[in-house]
């Protein structure tokens, strides 16, 4: 996209100013000042307008770093055209909540043909996967006359959460071994119940203490432990009063990055896992096991449009006040939660929650779970959550809070949303209350100790 | 780290520099240059407070920069009284206060006024030079050379700020800035040559209309292009 700057402007009036002064005081030398603007004027249309080519790297380290770590960002930018960028300036698309503690995510500079440049800055780590915005590269011909503008879409992921070990599953029953806990007797470690010999039952299954005592043949069946197929639906909280503001974006980076985690740790136990959002959208990938797959639900992760719901804003202008923040002042502080907002819009909202539900349910397996992942800032999700519930698909809420306590607004937010996962809970739901300054999978952990059910490495956990 | 969208260095100080070369070149006579001289001086003891001021250094900065002013301030009257003839004063007093409205646009004084004080300031430095064509005759080369420097000066101030906007002063912009305001040096210079070469068709022989009909074909080309 070029555009006219139109920055030489002034030169007309240069020319008019000198052009008028030397006919009234009658002094040709005065006069000749005019060719002055004229020339200045006619400047910027003798240049061609930049056609550049840009190769842009980015390098981040580390990749996944600790909450509050200092994280260094390296761009180069190359001129791959044969032409002279004389006014290059870049702006990288600095995660919106990740605030920039040293040097400046921006640089001007002129390239030669196949000359680069770096820009070298540190950002400080937030809880959350957090994708970089486009690199904003602005090029400006000798004069500054014309000017191009680029995108790069070179979306780098920084992915501040950590593993999980417990996952929260619900009962569960598909027919292939795997390690979530069913009440069934048959194969596995846990001793389930004894039953009476049959014909046919292996010879180290028999209960042979009982045999020499009572002269009896009886079969130990341990519990059957199975794997099972689990939808992750992540929510991106693409609408409602709270979207786009930096409480919720928090919520979705931390929820992002949450699921990502699950993903890892459900495939790693075997179990199929596909996502979902629940954004109304098309965003959908099937359950399946294996390494490639989570590879692959992990590029889903990191490259949906709701991890970055940017501020539209990205723009640099020269003219004006430019609106990109590089790094928010404060995550809690946020703007959002105006006063009683989120009674999500009655009617509509709900036939649209029943719609997702029913074009989800439609998608799944009788025997899928779901395993909802939201902040629940708005009713429409506790609808689609008890929607495939009763649909007959177990659901299962893991809720990162990142909700703040400091004003009226913040604490009525809270206040919905703890209501939101009592309601939950009364239809049978577990939910997992996230508090997000802790590690996921603690939280779970404590959730599934205190619903009496074992925490093992895939926790089961009964309705609470 | 909040960006600080103040215009960039390299470029305000190669504007400022531009400016006085205008103005030295059109007042050359001894007492305008001693009254130009002290200006420069006030005007960087102020820059120098400004850039202190911003190191958190707070109370040597303001102590230093209202040192500059007034130095720059006694530049002033000293342009006003000492020069021998009211011409001369004429011809002086609107580039040296153009130049102190000019720092100020570029330190900048107040933010958001960054284009409407250095348009001031640039446009009062042209005052001096079309004054000094109109009540001293300057001879026709030098006053090219001031009306040049007089742009570059103006280009050179909308190149800081425009980077400062865009880029912040944190961000590395050198490059960009010296690139910018060689290249419009250039074409300065070629615009020199061709005025020159007008000048060699002997336009001054030219009646009154006729010059005229030439800045109506200059200021139909200049609008042609920009409207």
């Amino acid at each position: 996209m070029i555009t006219e700057t139109n920055r030489w402007r002034g030169a007309v009036a240069f020319t008019l100013f000198a052009g008028a002064i030397g006919v009234l005081a009658q002094r040709p030398a005065v006069l000749l000042l005019a060719i002055v603007g004229v020339g200045f004027a006619a400047y910027p249309r003798l240049l061609s307008p930049p056609n550049p080519n840009l190769v842009v790297e980015r390098a981040i380290d580390p990749e996944t770093p600790e909450r509050g770590e200092d994280v260094d960002v390296t761009v180069t930018v190359r001129n791959e055209s044969d032409e002279w960028l004389p006014d290059l300036r870049i702006v990288d698309g600095v995660p919106p909540l990740l605030p920039v503690v040293d040097g400046s995510p921006r640089c001007a500079t002129a390239l030669e043909p196949g000359g680069e440049t770096t820009v070298r800055y540190t950002v400080s780590a937030e809880r959350g996967k957090h994708r970089f915005e486009p690199l904003i590269a602005l090029v400006r011909d000798a004069s500054g006359g014309r000017e191009r503008r680029i995108e790069t879409d070179d979306r780098t992921v920084i992915d501040c959460s950590h593993p999980v070990e417990n996952t929260i599953l619900r009962e569960l029953t598909q027919w292939r071994t795997g390690t979530i806990l069913t009440d069934d007797g048959g194969d596995g470690v846990e001793f389930h119940k004894t039953r009476e010999y049959r014909p046919g039952d292996p010879a180290n299954r028999v209960d042979w203490h009982r045999f020499a005592r009572t002269r009896e043949l009886t079969t130990v069946e341990f519990r059957q432990e199975r794997a099972g197929s689990i939808v992750l639906c992540v929510d991106p909280v693409s609408s409602g009063p709270q979207a786009g503001t930096d409480a919720t974006r928090y919520a979705v980076a931390c929820g992002f990055g949450a699921a990502g985690r699950l993903a890892t740790a459900l495939v790693g136990d075997d179990h199929g896992v596909g996502i979902a959002t629940l954004d109304h959208s098309t965003h959908w990938c099937p359950p399946k096991v294996g390494s490639t797959h989570l590879s692959e639900l992990h590029e889903m992760l990191d490259t949906h449009p709701g991890l970055s719901q940017s501020t539209e804003a990205a723009y640099v202008s020269d003219g004006g006040t430019p609106h990109r923040s590089d790094g928010v002042e404060s995550i809690a502080s946020g703007d959002g939660f105006q006063a009683g907002l989120s009674d999500s819009d009655g009617a509509e909202g709900s036939v649209a929650a029943n719609r997702y539900a029913a074009e989800l349910s439609a998608r799944l397996d009788e025997n899928t779970q779901v395993l909802v992942v939201s902040p629940l800032f708005d009713d429409s999700v506790v609808r689609t959550a008890v929607s495939l519930e009763s649909a007959g698909h177990p659901v299962s809420v893991v809720s990162p809070d990142t909700t703040g306590r400091e004003t009226v607004g913040h604490r009525l937010a809270t206040v919905e949303r703890t209501n939101r996962i009592r309601t939950l809970r009364r239809m049978g739901i577990p939910v997992v209350d996230w508090d997000v300054s802790e590690e996921l999978g603690t939280t779970i952990g404590r959730t599934a100790e205190r619903t009496g059910s074992t925490a093992r490495v895939a926790t089961q956990v009964r309705n609470q | 780290m909040t960006p600080t969208h103040r215009p960039t260095v390299v470029a305000a100080v190669l504007s400022v520099a531009a400016g006085i070369v205008a103005v030295a070149i059109v007042g050359d006579a001894p007492a305008q240059r001693q009254a130009l001289t002290i200006e420069v001086a006030g005007l960087s003891l102020l820059a120098i407070g400004y850039a202190t001021w911003r190191r958190r250094l707070r109370t040597v900065g303001v102590l230093l920069a209202i040192g500059g002013v007034s130095v720059a301030v006694f530049g002033l009257l000293i342009g006003a009284s000492e020069p021998a003839r009211i011409t001369q004063t004429l011809e002086l007093l609107p580039g040296m206060v153009g130049l102190l409205v000019l720092v100020g646009g570029l330190l900048p004084i107040r933010s958001g006024w960054e284009r409407r004080l250095v348009a001031v300031g640039t446009g009062l430095v042209f005052l001096t030079v079309v004054t000094s064509g109109v009540v001293r005759g300057t001879p026709t080369t030098l006053l090219l050379v001031a009306a040049i420097a007089t742009v570059l000066s103006w280009d050179a101030a909308e190149q800081s700020i425009s980077l400062g906007r865009q880029m912040g002063r944190e961000a590395t912009t050198y490059r960009s800035e010296l690139v910018h305001t060689g290249s419009s040096a250039f074409a300065g210079v070629v615009v020199i040559v061709l005025a020159i070469g007008v000048q060699a068709l002997d336009v001054q022989g030219l009646s009154l209309s006729g010059l005229v009909a030439l800045l109506m074909a200059a200021v139909a080309l200049s609008v042609w292009i920009y409207y």
